[in-house]
């Protein structure tokens, strides 16, 4: 007797083992009674569709985050009014540069004055990246669904 | 008809049906299995957590392996998590409560003077988790020993010897019930 979807019964996996296995076959024990249980057990009380709907209700949020569209819109949300005044916090920041050049430079040669200013510039470049940079990382952190809360109303494992 | 592993790539673009599909596929193995490997606690909660488990491995699974192996690894770990939380919260807690809610009898007698309604989940519960782990994947979801083998990281002669304990403890367990 297979089940519905075609796998064999538990004692049919029992039987297999036993023709197989050395130790069972020697064993010479009267397996009627279990093979009775395994067969005529019925399954857990689920209902399995229930759960399915609950859990897809709670991860369709976290999925929608995860689409590929959806989240280049999100980028693309978040990115453009961070990316407009891009040009002038650039321009001010070089600006800034320049008379910081100038100011160094009346004390210290020129060529000291013009490495500690590209030291500066440096490390403006780095922050201006890392800030640029972590903004997806924050969308990912942000976005809808990114917590999902069990039964408890405890925060899932992470 | 796609294949799983199929399914689980459409899933990682961010296809809500890839994820229905799935869940479909496997609406009554998983959540039994998960039911019979703790006794009916959280199934809710572990079954959610599988799931999105898949959802944030989608991306990196290998589809050169089988997603109902990787599925069932994702619970088999889950249920050791939830089983090692109850451990704790049991322990000077509320165990002699827990334990006279779920009977484990000990001798035949006891089963037969306790409950004739004996199953396979009472059968099941008599077992340690490890041997319970063997006999669910093996006989209720019909897994060859290899693939028992690879979804519990063990040799497959662990898996086979494992299946020996097991029979021969539900056996003992059965020997005075009616055939």
């Amino acid at each position: 007797m297979k089940s519905i979807d075609d796998r064999r019964t538990p004692w049919q996996v029992v039987e297999e083992h036993l023709l197989h296995c050395d130790e069972c076959s020697t064993g010479q024990q009267d397996l009627s009674a279990l093979a009775r249980i395994l067969n005529d057990s019925p399954g857990p009380p689920l209902d399995a569709e229930l759960l399915r709907d609950r859990c897809l209700a709670a991860l369709t949020p976290r999925l929608e985050h995860l689409s590929t569209p959806a989240r280049y819109k999100r980028l693309l949300a978040a990115l453009s009014p961070a990316l407009l005044p891009l040009p002038l916090s650039l321009a001010w920041a070089a600006w800034l540069l320049v008379q910081l050049h100038g100011v160094v430079s009346a004390w210290l040669p020129g060529e000291v004055a013009t490495l500690l200013v590209a030291g500066q510039a440096a490390a403006v470049s780095l922050l201006f990246a890392a800030t640029y940079a972590a903004l997806p990382l924050l969308l990912e952190q942000s976005g809808p669904g990114s917590t999902i809360l069990n039964s408890r109303g405890e925060r899932s494992i992470p | 008809m796609l294949s799983d592993e199929a399914l689980v790539s459409a899933l990682a673009r961010g296809e809500q049906r890839a994820l229905g599909e799935l869940m479909l596929r496997y609406e009554h193995r998983l959540p039994a299995f998960i039911y019979r490997q703790t006794g009916g606690r959280d199934v809710d909660d572990i079954y959610q957590e599988t799931w999105l488990r898949v959802l944030r491995g989608a991306k990196v699974f290998d589809s050169s392996r089988r997603f109902s192996t990787w599925l069932f690894q994702l619970a088999v770990n889950l249920c050791r998590d939830h089983h090692r939380r109850r451990v704790v919260q049991d322990r000077g807690e509320n165990q002699a409560r827990d334990q006279a809610a779920v009977p484990v009898p000990q001798t035949s007698n006891e089963l037969s003077a306790i409950d004739r309604r004996l199953d396979a989940q009472t059968l099941l519960g008599l077992l340690d988790e490890r041997h319970r782990e063997v006999v669910l994947l093996r006989c209720f979801e019909d897994m060859s020993e290899e693939q028992a083998a690879r979804v519990l990281s063990i040799p497959r002669g662990t898996v086979k010897s494992r299946m020996h304990n097991a029979i021969v403890r539900m056996a003992a367990v059965t020997k005075g019930e009616p055939g």
